[in-house]
């Protein structure tokens, strides 16, 4: 243990009854059931999960119905971020551009290109619907070129803006071929772009606003930022009609220039994008703790995948371990107080492996075991990760619990289970002093099926032995009760004040009692009895009320010694 | 499998008798559920393609079991439930979801209900047995076993089959006034969660407890059960024999597994005679589960406790727990090619 460290459990939670929308709770039971597969799978293969991630979130968003608008809007900021990062630290791109994917991102996130399309081809002239150029510009602004070109046929300089676009080179149908071969054929396009841009008069201004983009003119760009709306999506089209083989590594140059674009709509999301492509992993985390402040879900899962994509160093903390430990922990601090995730809870406080522990040991007690399934939960939970002293206080507690409801059966079975010694003694001694009172085991038949437990504990060895005696003689062996009896006594095995009443257990045995006139003891086990007798009165061990039976049995047990003398060889 | 997410923690899922319960088929299951707001019994719809909620209905507590009488009228049970009471529900033309009546029970917290056409037993924590007529009034057998008592299982018409914290397995007889078990067995002490009666040879009765292991009985011989094996790597919830194939055993557990053990294939048993076949591979001493295949109908992917399953007379199965999803086997053909083995 460290000192410096002081593990505080974050209590206020604990009172905090957190109401999770369906889209939340969706997302943490599938963000586990990939973090698991993670953990035993020990970061292989990490590009594939940190997609699974990407198709939960994408999933989240798309089946779920308007109520949760609210949550499905951060659940697409998670999936934006996250999509940056698995490019920028994880993914391994065919030739290092990360175009393609950057396109298919603001493809997915800004719908409206292809939304504005079917509106526009819904009327019957769709040059007089008034979007309709704003409608080939954002097509372009996102790659999709066969639709703008449908588009553009009808204009009045379509056949020259459509054959530009038809030859303009696309990296996907590049793929035989290498990148050079692309760049070289990309840059004598747009050359001759330029050209038409500098020799032909159009007839509408808007063709030449087309062409510019096709050229890559940032004015014009800047001129149709509202179709971008965002800096990342400027940046994309941008590098579509300026530098499309573009690798990970000038991205952040590329942004730079964007950026003040937006300067006026710049939100939090925006710096965490910023450090990603700076390549600075504890940053992007950093601002996903602040930024994100009602869940932690983002930054455990995102510092687990960057931790095993070795995008993240294991420096400790002042915290006392390392980034992705911190962030875990207070994750799954978030899980443990909640009823339906605390099993969760469990799991990623275990992947912790320097504190996971120890808050594991203040949080476990917490959960409270409103049934026995829910303890039964709670305990082969413990159980399952190794945590043994966990699982021996639920033990207890349930044992505790059954005892103060006056089940004593049950109370015996959990403190078997949790190993408790002191409290199976206890237990044992409080069933046969109800034994002593009642004059009978109600319920308690199970007490013969102890097997190696009793080996737990004295007194519950005893009861156990004391048991069987009951069955010999219920069976009819008084022989071997006979044995079993005297072996009970000489052992002082039970309570002290339990000898009399096996003493005047042995009274059945005597002769006239259940065995008619066969002697069963022998004359030495009736001097061990009468010895034991004696060996109580010396100790002072009998009370009052016990006169009258201790001359029954003194009687009893001279008859006997009588009567096994005469059965007895010389 | 086919999946909903429904937010909720499923406790208890049954499918819905047909109402011809000769020749028809079911498509619809309905739930117990809660989470850490609200509870709540729904009706779900559970076609080939996808599965749809079609009624829900506030519950007044957290719900423990729920146990499904015919076509129209189903009892939920509560964990800790303030007026010691069973409800029995109904369900109407348009499916509504309406309280009939209420079963009174000496058990607070209750923890399995087993009904059948007539009957309703429920046992609980505080260790009574009691048994009901659906109409309600009063109870036509009641017992108590001074144990925890976490299983039982109508059996024969008239016995019921009870399992308990300390391991014993006791048998009621409905029919007499004694409130004492007509036989009992027992073996070590580990807690029995789920009891299964073979449909075809009702002597065999497999036991899930909650360390994992299977226990199968003979109840004509039984002092020492036929086979105990370990069938998963924690508490086994719920067990059931296949009813058609009644040789194929399901369970399911907290590691998040829900196994078929595929005895049918072994003894090649099924169909409405049965006989011809070879005996049961549960009969056997050695238990054949060692050459049995064993299936994951939910994939390796699911680590969350498999709470409650129910197999249909069809052999579909549908299943929930704690991941607060509603799984349904598509259908049966695609299940045999889907499965992983063991």
């Amino acid at each position: 243990r460290k000192s410096r460290v002081d593990i505080r459990l974050p209590y206020k939670q604990w009172y905090q009854r957190r109401v999770r929308g369906a889209v939340n709770k969706y997302i943490i039971f599938e963000g586990h059931s990939v973090f698991s597969e993670i953990q035993l799978s020990s970061g292989n293969d990490i590009q594939s999960h940190s997609h699974a991630y990407r198709s939960l979130l994408r999933a989240a968003i798309q089946e779920f119905g308007d109520e949760n608008e609210d949550d499905k809007k951060i659940v697409a900021l998670y999936e934006l971020v996250w999509s940056f990062c698995e490019v920028l630290f994880v993914e391994h791109l065919p030739g290092g551009c990360v175009l393609p994917y950057l396109l298919e991102l603001m493809r997915w996130h800004f719908p409206q290109p292809m939304n504005m399309l079917s509106e526009v081809l819904s009327v019957e002239e769709p040059m007089d619907h008034p979007d309709f150029w704003r409608c080939i510009i954002s097509l372009l602004l996102q790659g999709h070129i066969k639709e703008s070109i449908a588009m553009v046929r009808v204009t009045p300089d379509g056949d020259e803006l459509v054959s530009l676009l038809e030859q303009m080179p696309l990296l996907e149908n590049f793929s035989g071929h290498s990148l050079s071969e692309f760049k070289i054929s990309w840059s004598m396009w747009q050359d001759k772009c330029k050209q038409v841009l500098e020799t032909t008069h159009f007839v509408m201004d808007e063709s030449s606003d087309i062409l510019e983009i096709m050229c890559g003119k940032l004015e014009c760009f800047v001129k149709h930022k509202d179709l971008c709306q965002t800096w990342y999506h400027l940046l994309t089209s941008h590098l579509l009609y300026t530098n499309p083989t573009v690798s990970v590594m000038s991205l952040h140059h590329a942004a730079t220039e964007m950026v003040p674009v937006y300067r006026d709509h710049m939100t939090p999301l925006d710096e965490i994008l910023l450090s990603a492509m700076e390549f600075d992993a504890h940053q992007v985390l950093t601002l996903c703790i602040s930024q994100f402040q009602n869940s932690w879900w983002l930054a455990a899962h995102l510092a687990d995948v960057l931790h095993h994509a070795k995008q993240l160093d294991c420096t400790e903390l002042q915290y006392g371990c390392s980034l992705r430990e911190y962030v875990l922990l207070h994750y799954a601090s978030d899980l443990i107080f909640s009823d339906e995730f605390w099993s969760l809870g469990v799991d990623y406080f275990i992947e912790c492996k320097q504190m996971g522990k120890g808050y594991l040991e203040l949080a476990i007690p917490r959960i409270p075991l409103d049934s026995e399934k829910k303890a039964t939960r709670v305990y082969n939970a413990c159980q399952k990760h190794g945590l043994m002293d966990l699982a021996a206080s639920v033990g207890k507690v349930m044992a505790a619990k059954a005892r103060q409801s006056g089940n004593l059966g049950l109370s015996l079975i959990w403190s078997l289970q949790a190993k408790d010694l002191l409290s199976v003694t206890s237990i044992s001694e409080e069933i046969l002093d109800s034994y002593i009172e009642t004059g009978g085991f109600s319920n308690l038949e199970f007490l013969d099926q102890l097997g190696s437990n009793k080996l737990l504990s004295n007194r519950l060895l005893f009861l156990g032995k004391y048991r069987e005696f009951h069955n010999l003689i219920k069976m009819g062996e008084y022989r071997s009760a006979a044995d079993l009896l005297v072996s009970l006594v000489e052992s002082n095995m039970g309570p002290p004040r339990f000898q009399i009443t096996l003493l005047l257990d042995s009274l059945p045995l005597i002769n006239g009692g259940l065995c008619g006139d066969k002697v069963v003891m022998t004359s030495g086990q009736t001097h061990a009895l009468m010895k034991a007798l004696e060996d109580m009165q010396i100790k002072k061990l009998l009370k009052e009320s016990d006169t009258q039976k201790v001359e029954t049995i003194r009687l009893a047990l001279v008859t006997n010694l009588a009567s096994s003398f005469l059965d007895e060889p010389w | 499998m086919s999946s909903k997410f429904i937010g909720e923690t499923i406790v208890c899922v049954r499918w819905r008798p047909p109402a011809n319960t000769v020749l028809g088929t079911t498509d619809q299951c309905l739930t117990v559920s809660h989470s850490s707001t609200a509870q709540s019994v729904c009706l779900w719809e559970c076609s080939k393609e996808k599965i749809k909620r079609v009624a829900v209905s506030c519950l007044s507590d957290k719900p423990s079991s729920l146990g499904m009488v015919n076509h129209k009228t189903f009892v939920v049970g509560y964990e800790d439930s303030s007026d010691s009471v069973l409800q029995v529900w109904a369900i109407g033309p348009s499916n509504q979801l309406t309280t009939l009546t209420e079963l009174k029970t000496p058990n607070r917290k209750t923890t399995q209900i087993s009904t059948s056409e007539k009957l309703v037993a429920s046992v609980g924590e505080e260790g009574h047995l009691q048994v009901h007529t659906v109409q309600g009034g009063r109870p036509v057998y009641a017992a108590k076993a001074g144990m925890c008592l976490n299983a039982c299982t109508q059996y024969l018409g008239h016995s019921v089959l009870v399992g308990s914290s300390a391991g014993q397995l006791h048998c009621y007889d409905t029919r007499s006034k004694d409130p004492k078990p007509t036989s009992t067995m027992s073996s070590d002490l580990v807690s029995i969660l789920g009891i299964a009666v073979h449909s075809t040879q009702p002597t065999i009765v497999a036991n899930s407890r909650s360390d994992g292991s299977i226990l199968i009985w003979d109840l004509r011989s039984g002092s020492f059960p036929l086979a105990t094996f370990a069938g998963h790597a924690s508490a086994i919830w719920e067990v059931q024999f296949e009813s058609e194939k009644s040789d194929n055993l399901y369970t399911a557990s907290q590691d998040g597994q829900l196994l078929l053990w595929n005895g049918a294939a072994l003894s090649g048993v099924g169909g409405l005679l049965g006989g011809g076949g070879k005996v049961s591979p549960w009969l056997t001493p050695e238990i054949s589960h060692q050459k049995m295949d064993v299936y994951n109908l939910l994939g390796s992917d699911n680590k969350l406790s498999v709470n409650s399953f129910d197999v249909s007379k069809s052999g579909r199965v549908v299943c929930g727990g704690e991941r607060q999803t509603l799984f349904c086997e598509k259908s049966r053909d695609v299940m045999i090619r889907d499965v992983m083995c063991r």
